[in-house]
């Protein structure tokens, strides 16, 4: 167990690792009249210093559709800026090459590798939250590995599923999606109610989804959904849960 | 208890495997700034060839380069801080969290953190009658909250000017105290004070509100968190 946690974390920490060394300064020359440079990675940020065209400027980071620039200004000193990814698509590399950055349009959104899902609402009246990590394999199909957690006042009922999903129409903004799975309902009585004898139950089942996602903005869909899920439980009767969530992806 | 050895290492497994799955998907930024280049349309000469078409159809694409530069839209850190739990004294508690922003307003964070609650008041006046067990004292919580950002500068002087948020946080999760796991709301505010593009510090106040019978009838517990933290962009 603790080789395994040791492994977990080493692996963790590898990949934490290697994205650090994908970093990369580009110099690049502006093309358009001038370009804004405002003093923080936010429109509401006031803009100190304007570059004109046929200036360069380096490019050293960006966070969430904002670029850091440092700029040479008179007196052999350079200031440190952040421009938007309007002011990117107004520079070129030197040998006039326009530059753009992958920005999580709805295009970036076709060829996505992975989504990251939070949802909530109810299963069979219990509030529940779900958590989803999808790989896209093909323009219609993805697979999901889905963890739900539903607290109700008599037990804890926590769900995984591994699940295969069809987006039937991925070329559009707003898509019906059906999915298909099966995973496992872990189920424990509240500590006050121990006495009834009861212990952790676990219990297979299959479920299967049907739901919609509507591509709201840069790098975000929002779905909502619908789950019916069979347990096959030891009793004569198999018994159907009903699982309404709403909530929201981000794409990679 | 058994059941409390087993839901404990359920927790620790389940987040281990967030977060997992969270740096799997970090790691996955870079493959989408692939690059497109060299893409020319080789589109097929025309057939026959006979006559010169008046309009050259073999339009050559735009050569538009996308590259990999360092985005900063993860932010990971650890907190500790004073949390006051309803019947139970205030406490010091520690954590972790992980923020993704998604837009210069917007991010979605998650937290994990431990405490180890005191004593009611009854414990007390009775002379050391004890409550809980050690085990039932732990107090272990985790939320997934988004997040929104008002955007602001700190002048500390003319030259000496800082870049901060005020932000406002809604979110929901679970708490596992005295033997039990409740569903917690939480809602919260902080300021986050950036000492440079990086390195941030933050104040956070969070309030987080389950449904407890612990102290024998059901009612719903505000329990407030005062916390301090570092956090780092990458």
């Amino acid at each position: 167990m603790r080789l395994i946690r040791n492994y977990t974390f080493g692996l963790i920490l590898s990949i934490l690792l290697s994205t650090f060394a994908i970093a990369d300064e580009l110099l690049v020359t502006v093309t358009q009249p001038f370009i804004n440079v405002h003093t923080g990675p936010a429109s509401e940020y006031p803009i100190f210093h304007v570059i004109a065209k046929g200036e360069q400027v380096t490019l050293l980071k960006s966070r969430t559709g904002w670029f850091k620039i440092q700029a040479p200004i008179a007196g052999n000193r350079t200031i440190e800026g952040w421009i938007t990814e309007q002011s990117l698509s107004a520079t070129a590399l030197d040998d006039g090459t326009p530059l753009q950055a992958s920005s999580g349009t709805f295009d970036d959104y076709q060829s996505r590798n992975w989504e990251v899902t939070l949802m909530g609402g109810v299963l069979d009246n219990i509030t529940a939250m779900t958590a989803t990590g999808t790989w896209v394999w093909s323009r219609n199909l993805s697979f999901d590995a889905s963890y739900t957690q539903a607290l109700g006042d008599f037990s804890d009922n926590k769900i995984w599923s591994v699940r295969m999903r069809n987006t039937i129409f991925p070329n559009w903004r707003f898509s019906p999606y059906l999915a298909l799975g099966t995973g496992e309902i872990r189920t424990q009585p509240r500590a006050n109610l121990v006495q009834s004898g009861d212990d952790v139950r676990l219990t297979p089942h299959y479920e299967i989804g049907i739901g919609v996602r509507y591509y709201w903005a840069k790098s975000v869909l929002v779905k909502a959904e619908y789950r019916a899920l069979l347990a096959l439980t030891d009793r004569d009767e198999q018994e159907r849960l009903d699982q309404w969530i709403i909530g929201a992806s981000v794409f990679f | 208890m058994f059941e409390r050895v087993l839901s404990n290492n359920f927790l620790a497994r389940s987040f281990t495997a967030a977060a997992l799955i969270v740096a799997l998907a970090i790691s996955c930024i870079p493959v989408a700034y692939s690059n497109t280049n060299n893409a020319q349309t080789n589109a097929s000469q025309s057939s026959g060839g006979s006559q010169q078409p008046s309009i050259d159809p073999n339009v050559e694409r735009r050569d538009i380069r996308e590259f990999d530069i360092d985005s900063e839209n993860v932010e990971i850190g650890a907190f500790v801080g004073i949390i006051t739990i309803e019947d139970f004294e205030s406490d010091v508690v520690a954590g972790l969290r992980i923020a993704y922003h998604i837009n210069e307003n917007l991010f979605i964070e998650g937290s994990y953190a431990q405490a180890t609650a005191g004593q009611t008041s009854f414990e007390v006046l009775s002379g050391g009658v004890p409550f809980l067990t050690d085990e039932q004292r732990e107090y272990t919580y985790f939320d997934v909250s988004g997040g929104y950002n008002f955007n602001g500068e700190l002048f500390i002087t003319d030259s000496l000017v800082f870049n901060t948020d005020f932000y406002l946080t809604l979110g929901a999760g679970s708490t596992d105290f005295g033997g039990d796991e409740r569903f917690t709301v939480s809602a919260g505010a902080g300021y986050r004070l950036l000492l440079t593009d990086y390195l941030s510090v933050r104040f956070d106040v969070r309030d987080h509100v389950f449904n407890s019978d612990i102290i024998g009838v059901e009612k719903s517990v505000h329990n407030l968190t005062f916390t301090l933290s570092t956090t780092f962009f990458f």
